[in-house]
């Protein structure tokens, strides 16, 4: 369980699995003795057994090879200039350095939030001096949420291990040493900086109110609806293998509210070892009455793989998979039209793509009224008729149910609401006649 | 004065005093001649005072758009500009001004950004401050606008502002406040919008809790023109229906009182404040209405060109390429479409008929000596409906003929002279025509410049035709076409000789013959006629001006939008430029290192080809002076010394508006926040294209010995401090020194700064001044939503001072022992 959730984040050279047998290795970091394995609060508990990276690293490896541990770093947050030293030297004497690093209990816990995303300037520095040392490192975190990695050049690797339970020491030292192949992919986006987080502005609120400014932009929605480049995406996740998307097959190429879209495509795994991949089904609506995000999640599966091996993945999608809750109308809303179906392997990471378009049964239910913009009228088939019979009187009524949008002074006259339009005119129709007729057009449609 | 107020009250009837809450017409007020109770006028707008014929009516001054007055950062020169207005605004024979427009930049696709200050509620306050100085000390009444949250036109009779009431209070509030306080405004227009689900003009929190309770405001709350939607506009604040007649504050609020339901001291309340404006505005000594003059005042002229001078920003200038030396031998290019019809406001009733417009192209031939050689290309066209037909290209004007009939028979009922060929008929404009039953003639000979192809187009909303050397060449009278015999609009296309007169008749009439509405006989009151006609574009166009760039010592492209693009009304789709004119500046500056781009443009724009330019001039809109104050800047008569009120983002995504404009389903929430502008880009530390308080000068300045009075201040003491600000260039200059002020910590969030004062310094080469600036304990404060007041904590907090919001030059500490924090 704690391997597979577990995220390698970066792997040059592929330095990735670690071999068994190096002359000699560096374990540096407390972490790697007395691990952070669990969150604080209600989620606490007193584990049955403890493992710790230390000792499962040193059962992996052979008689033959030199371990040896340092500290790097105290409780405090402080660097220890002496715990530094030591813990360079030894890594500049070893093969291969492993740094564990991460946030302390102190720094999340259920019952406060965190007032920034970095990790002790103690965990930081250590990092930073020991790559200068020492090229072949590897930083495994241990951390419930996103942290920056002002160091992220540093190391070839990063292993995102998390709070992973009791386990979690001997869940590392079969990553690193290849004997599980990571799988797991971020169920959250890891910004450059904490100003870059959609919440940023009105987190955590004040005078006890808390506004979601955001609104539905919250997570990899934000970073795409903002072209804000995160410093890993949501869904993103390395592996000690690679993967090859094809033949992507959607069902139907239109598809009412009621029908289930079925999706098939294959993942082969192209590399030498076997693994898991984590496939992701976004969908975008291509165009939509109602402002959307632009892609979501939708359904995913991981599929594991021996080398060479090729397994077909399929999907259901349901109409909700297409709609949007529209808070005006209280209701979820399938709208017409076309959708792209995006298979990723992360949230920036489209590996093929397919449109379905939808014909919706879903008739919306607009209550018209004499204080909506024109435009809506000209929009709705049922309404866009009646109104032009009535107004026919009116000045350019037909020309902005034809070409509105070539002439500023029809752009204007769209936006103004049926009622005023008709004041500006010059009060062609009385309130009355007005409420008449757009009782006329809400009792077409059925409303 | 107020005792003969009280008197006139005591005298009035119930329906006298209903029949005065809301207009006689479009643009005055209903007379009591029994008590001798005048007519007011009102007119727009902010730039100019176009009185009350929207076409066709006497010409005006046309000032700076309002993004240019703030762009000057110089409160001096915008009391200039009101005073002048007071004085345009009496020739229209008119008593209050629809003007300041002080509502924020929150989106750069607002259509009304122009027309608006600043992303910056102080620098908006300080202009609006200074303009209804102005127009005051004229006795003419300022109607600020709008009240409140009509930040973007996207459903704007419809739409629900969802604001924080911090956010409210010390971002969209404040312009208002603060010009309640120190200006003393006589009116105050109440939006179109709803502001967090109640419509503006019947918002009691809005216009009588907090405007009138709160800020003692003393008069009248006009709505915006056809901006009432409910009878709650009687009970909710509002003073004055505009226009009329009465659609809610009539026979409506007459039954109310009758019926108890309204209470009469709420009409006398309107109707004191309505007695009180018309005695403030000199009604009660000069009652009698004045016609319209078209007055072109030379002391107006001077200062518009100064004003525009001063309202123009230097973005970029790489290796000094400006000014340009005017008697040096040399080629220039002028390229683009707004340099010969110049851009010079955008649309909206901010839009004045103005006496004349200086085009870029003329001034810059004007101003340059004879060893340079001045070459024009189009580039090309940025129209989206066909040009209005150049009045130039006619010989003698045109007269237009009306006719009492719709079928242009008889005798002519009245003829006059046209100078621009677009009408509106509306309202009473036209005494001596029914709208409802009229046809017109309009007549010219007209000459074009060069021969060849030509677009002719004519819209109206009622029949007409063209007819060209007695040719019909559009047909919009009788077009089988249509299913009820008519079009909007046509274009037609005719080859036109240089030098040869050609014949131009139009004929209108205003009502469709065969038109048989369902509903009722109509009784339409707005009717429109344009004739548009340009030369059609040749499809090498761009080639053309590359061609004449690569052989020219330097190429100047202007370009930008225009009142087609940018506009009261909409919003604006992106940040684009119009048609191919992101295209054109590539071309021209790969073809010519010296280019230099000069925009006209209310909002930022995205501006992916800057690298490749030489210098950018940010050139707004500049009213009739256009060509003149640009070239003032182009050629180093004038320093630049205008500065940005608004930040240009690198793109639209990064704006702070992004995520929730415009709305959908009725509302659109402002979830920014507090963080709008450079607020939202300093809380993210994020670089845009050119923060807020940007601008250069052809000569450089150094900051020196920031000093605060004292190390610490107490409720209620004055905050001191001064600077040296030196000219260490070799020209004179103007330096805007901006203050703003930090918060080191504070209970509830705050930006990372906030403008608190500026000053504009003219310095002469080499000269040092020292620069004085105090701040109250109201410059430390938020607005405690809690306890419903400013607050100023104890604590500390910093002076930053230096000319822009990202160019911080001198950062001094004080500490303020005021309110301890209630934590």
């Amino acid at each position: 369980m704690a391997a597979e959730s577990m995220v390698l984040l970066k792997n040059e050279d592929g330095i990735l699995p670690l071999d068994q047998q190096p002359k000699s290795l560096a374990v540096i970091g407390r972490f790697a003795r007395s691990p952070r394995y669990q969150g604080e609060g209600s989620s606490r508990i007193n584990p049955t057994q403890l493992d710790t990276a230390y000792a499962e690293i040193s059962k992996i490896l052979g008689d033959g090879t030199e371990l040896m541990y340092a500290d790097g770093y105290s409780d405090a947050d402080e660097p220890d200039g002496e715990l530094i030293r030591e813990a360079v030297q030894m890594a500049g004497a070893a093969e291969v350095a492993v740094v564990f690093a991460g946030l302390p209990a102190a720094y999340e816990s259920e019952g406060f939030d965190r007032s920034h995303l970095d990790m002790p300037p103690s965990h930081n520095e250590l990092i930073e001096a020991v790559c200068r040392a020492q090229p072949n490192t590897v930083v495994v975190l241990s951390n419930g949420s996103a942290v920056t990695m002002p160091w992220l050049r540093g190391p070839k690797a990063i292993l995102e291990g998390w709070v992973t339970g009791q386990a979690s020491g001997g869940a590392v030292a079969d990553l690193l040493f290849g004997l599980v192949n990571p799988s797991g992919k971020l169920p959250e986006t890891f910004p450059v900086r904490l100003e870059d987080t959609p919440a940023y502005l009105n987190f955590p609120g004040e005078e006890d109110k808390v506004r979601y400014g955001e609104g539905l932009f919250v997570g990899y929605k934000y970073y795409e609806k903002k072209k804000v480049k995160p410093l890993f995406p949501f869904g993103f996740g390395l592996s000690y293998t690679t993967f090859e998307y094809s033949g992507l097959k959607l069902s139907h190429s239109t598809l009412t509210d009621k029908d289930t879209l079925q999706v098939a495509l294959k993942v082969k795994n192209t590399g030498n070892v076997a693994g898991k991949e984590v496939v992701q089904l976004y969908v975008r609506d291509v165009e939509s009455r109602l402002v959307r995000p632009e892609k979501e999640l939708k359904a995913f599966a991981k599929v594991a793989l021996e080398p060479g091996e090729e397994k077909q993945v399929r999907f259901g999608l349901s109409g909700r998979d297409f709609a949007y809750y529209d808070s005006a109308r209280k209701t979820w809303h399938i709208e017409s039209g076309d959708f792209e179906i995006l298979v990723c392997s992360s949230s920036d990471d489209v590996r093929a793509k397919a449109v379905v378009s939808i014909e919706s049964g879903q008739e919306l239910t607009t209550t018209f009224h004499p204080l909506l913009p024109l435009k809506y009228f000209l929009n709705d088939h049922v309404a866009a008729p009646i109104l032009i019979e009535a107004l026919a009187g009116l000045p350019a009524i037909e020309a902005l149910a034809s070409d509105g949008d070539a002439d500023p002074i029809l752009s204007i006259l769209k936006e103004f609401p049926i009622a005023k339009l008709v004041n500006l005119m010059g009060g062609v129709v009385s309130d009355q006649q007005l409420d008449e007729l757009v009782s006329l057009i809400n009792h077409k449609k059925g409303v | 004065m107020n005792a003969r107020i009280e008197e006139l009250i005591a005298q009035m009837t119930l329906e006298e005093k209903v029949s005065m809450l809301a207009g006689a017409d479009a643009w005055h007020t209903v007379p009591i001649g029994r008590l001798g109770i005048p007519s007011m006028k009102v007119t727009d707008g902010p730039a100019g005072a176009r009185g009350a014929v929207s076409s066709g009516g006497p010409a005006s001054a046309c000032f700076p758009a309002g993004v240019a007055l703030a762009a000057t950062w110089a409160p001096d020169l915008v009391e200039r500009v009101g005073q002048a207005l007071a004085e345009e605004t009496r020739a229209k024979g008119a008593h209050i001004l629809l003007a300041p427009t002080v509502n924020m930049h929150r989106s750069p696709l607002a259509g009304r950004n122009f027309e608006c200050y600043s992303e910056d509620p102080l620098l908006t306050a300080r202009m609006a401050v200074a303009y209804i100085h102005g127009l005051q000390s004229g006795r003419v009444g300022a109607c600020i606008k709008h009240f409140v949250c009509n930040d973007s036109e996207f459903e704007r009779l419809s739409i629900s502002s969802e604001v924080s009431e911090r956010a409210l209070r010390e971002i969209y509030l404040r312009p208002f406040q603060i010009a309640m306080r120190e200006a003393n405004p006589w009116a105050v227009m109440s939006s179109y919008n709803r502001v967090n689900g109640t419509y503006a003009s019947e918002n009691s929190y809005l216009l009588l809790d907090i405007l009138k309770d709160e800020w003692g405001f003393e008069g009248i709350v006009i709505s915006d023109w056809f901006g009432t939607y409910s009878p709650n506009v009687a009970q909710g604040g509002l003073d004055l229906e505009m226009p009329g007649p009465a659609r809610w504050m009539g026979e409506k609020t007459l039954a109310a009182i009758q019926q108890g339901e309204v209470g009469e001291e709420v009409i006398d309340d309107k109707v004191r404040r309505l007695l009180r404006t018309m005695h403030r505005v000199g009604l009660f000594e000069q009652p009698e209405l004045h016609p319209e003059q078209a007055i072109d005042n030379p002391e107006h002229r001077r200062l518009a060109r100064k004003v525009a001078a001063e309202g123009i920003v230097l973005l970029k200038n790489s290796d000094s390429i400006l000014p340009l030396d005017p008697d040096r031998s040399q080629s220039i290019a002028v390229i683009g479409p707004n340099a010969r019809r110049p851009s010079f406001i955008g649309g909206g009733s901010t839009r004045v008929n103005p006496h004349y417009v200086i085009s870029p192209l003329d001034a810059i031939q004007k101003r340059v000596g004879t060893p340079v050689q001045v070459d024009y290309a189009l580039g090309c066209a940025i129209h989206r409906s066909l040009p209005v037909l150049d009045t130039s290209w006619l010989r003698d004007g045109v007269t237009i003929q009306y006719f009492s009939n719709q079928d242009l028979e008889g005798e002519p009922v009245h003829a006059e002279p046209l100078d621009r060929l677009e009408m509106f008929w509306f309202g009473d404009a036209k005494p001596y025509i029914e709208l409802a039953n009229f046809s017109a003639r309009l007549t010219g000979v007209f000459e074009v410049p060069e021969s060849g192809d030509y677009e002719l187009g004519l819209s109206s909303s009622g029949r007409s035709r063209l007819f060209i050397d007695g040719e019909l060449v559009i047909d919009l009278w009788d077009d089988p076409s249509s299913r009820r015999g008519r079009e909007w609009r046509k274009r037609g296309e005719v080859t036109l000789t240089a030098g040869r007169p050609h014949r131009l008749q139009v004929e209108f009439a205003s009502k469709p013959a065969e038109s048989k509405p369902s509903l009722s006989e109509p009784d339409v009151h707005l009717y429109r006629l344009r004739v548009g006609g340009a030369p059609k574009t040749p499809p090498d166009s761009i080639q053309q001006a590359v061609a004449l760039a690569a052989k020219s010592d330097v190429a100047i492209v202007f370009a930008g939008l225009t009142d087609e693009w940018e506009s009261e009304g909409f919003d604006r789709p992106d940040m684009e430029l119009p048609g191919d004119q992101a295209q054109l500046i590539e071309q021209v500056a790969a073809a010519n290192p010296n280019t230099i781009v000069v925009l006209n443009a209310g909002s930022p724009l995205n501006l992916d080809w800057l690298d490749n330019v030489a210098a950018l001039v940010q050139a707004w809109y500049l009213g009739q002076e256009t060509g003149n104050a640009i070239a003032d800047v182009l050629f180093g008569e004038v320093n630049p010394s205008g500065k940005l009120p608004t930040t240009f983002p690198h793109r639209l995504q990064d704006n702070p508006a992004y995520i929730n404009y415009p709305g959908e389903n009725g509302q659109v929430l402002y979830g920014e926040g507090l963080f709008i502008g450079y607020r939202y880009y300093d809380k993210k530390d994020m670089a845009p294209l050119f923060p807020f308080g940007y601008g250069l000068s052809y000569t450089t300045f150094a900051y020196r010995n920031l000093k605060l009075g004292k190390p610490a201040y107490a409720a209620g003491d004055t905050i001191e401090f001064s600077v040296d600000v030196e000219n260490t260039g070799s020209r004179a200059g103007q330096e805007i020194v901006q203050v703003y002020l930090r918060d080191v910590q504070s209970r509830l969030v705050r930006p990372e700064k906030e403008l608190k004062a500026f000053a504009k310094v003219a310095l002469d080469p080499g000269e040092t001044r020292t620069i004085s600036f105090t701040l109250d304990e109201e410059a430390l404060s938020y607005y405690d939503p809690g306890s419903k007041r400013w607050i100023a904590e104890a604590g500390q907090f910093q002076l930053l001072v230096g000319g822009s919001a990202a160019d911080i030059r001198l950062v001094e500490s004080f500490d303020f022992t005021g309110e301890p924090s209630s934590e």
